[in-house]
């Protein structure tokens, strides 16, 4: 039987530095980037605190969510950049 | 019927030759009607702005559209091979003069296939402007978008995209390669020239709309918002040039 593969690491790290990459992509300016990527990954953090079992669309969801609130353009890229083709 | 007799005999050497400019022109509007390409230089913009400073985006942007141009020729240029070798075959058993009847009337069949193939499986969703390809295929391309870091990848890239439509692409360029085969010599590299950049313009045009400060989210968000418009156009295209080559090729008996 086949092992089943590890689940992916959630490390705020990895969501900040994701969320910066997206935003360089758009211009957005450094600083503003910044404060977003680590707001969202407290937010993140925090709910992972609350529920012990998530999926990896909860989390997307709840990062997409979070977005909205600072920059309508870097919440649509995060969410469709799987769907540009 | 034979309307072109219809047609005066100083102007019928014009006429003929519009006829079969207008086939390349249709051809080619097709092939730009087609969004891998433009997808592709989309994810190229998301993947290399992320890592690379705005000049080196703009030269892997140019180097991907130079690679899209250099494969629409190669396909133009391999629907002469492909003529070739079928005519051969059908030589070798029944000789004939020419195979260009039977293959404008083949094309326009299937050019009605394809464009109910395009109404039906070009995009997967309603709602996004996922395209067709398999899940495979497409993750390995945006992977490799994601990773594209130097020039000669951008074109391959390029190349790449072009040659994964390449069951959109065939039979447009085929009809195409027929039509120019049709053409005085002094005008077929004018139909060449205008085969190819029509069907890289709609690249020019989003190249040089992000050049001008637009971001890719805008761009994605016209192309979301209008992707059924462009789904049924990409239809209406193949079914005009089926008709088209029907009334004034087949039934005006130019070949």
């Amino acid at each position: 039987m086949k092992p089943r593969p590890n689940p992916p690491l959630f490390l705020p790290i990895l969501i900040r530095a994701d969320i910066l990459r997206e935003a360089r992509t758009l211009d957005i300016p450094t600083g503003f980037a910044i404060s977003i990527s680590e707001s969202v990954a407290s937010v993140v953090e925090s709910y992972l605190k609350n529920h012990p079992v998530v999926t990896e669309l909860d989390i997307k969801s709840l990062i997409i969510s979070e977005l909205e609130k600072y920059h309508t353009d870097l919440a649509y890229i995060y969410r469709n950049r799987d769907t540009i083709i | 019927m034979y309307w072109a007799s219809l047609i005066p005999e100083e102007n019928f050497l014009l006429f003929y030759n519009l006829i079969f400019l207008s086939v390349v022109f249709l051809a080619s509007l097709i092939v730009a009607s087609l969004q891998l390409d433009l997808g592709g230089l989309l994810l190229l913009y998301h993947g290399s702005r992320g890592h690379h400073s705005r000049g080196k985006t703009r030269s892997l942007a140019s180097s991907y559209i130079c690679g899209s141009m250099v494969m629409q020729f190669l396909i133009l240029g391999s629907c002469a091979v492909v003529y070739q070798l079928i005519y051969s075959v059908i030589s070798f058993f029944h000789p004939v003069l020419s195979l260009s009847d039977e293959f404008f009337s083949a094309s326009a069949g299937l050019l009605i296939s394809l464009a109910l193939v395009s109404w039906l499986f070009y995009y997967r969703s309603a709602r996004s402007t996922e395209l067709w390809l398999p899940s495979s295929v497409s993750n390995f391309l945006r992977r490799k978008f994601s990773e594209v870091s130097t020039r000669i990848e951008a074109f391959s890239l390029g190349l790449l995209t072009v040659f994964f439509e390449l069951p959109f692409i065939f039979v447009p360029a085929f009809l195409a390669y027929n039509s120019l085969l049709s053409l005085p010599s002094n005008i077929i590299i004018f139909g060449v020239t205008l085969y190819l950049l029509m069907s890289i313009l709609p690249l020019l045009i989003c190249r040089l709309y992000l050049k001008k400060g637009a971001n890719i989210a805008n761009v994605q968000r016209w192309r979301e918002k209008n992707h059924r418009f462009f789904r049924i156009l990409t239809g209406i295209f193949y079914f005009i040039l089926a008709i088209f080559i029907i009334v004034f090729i087949i039934m005006g008996e130019l070949v």
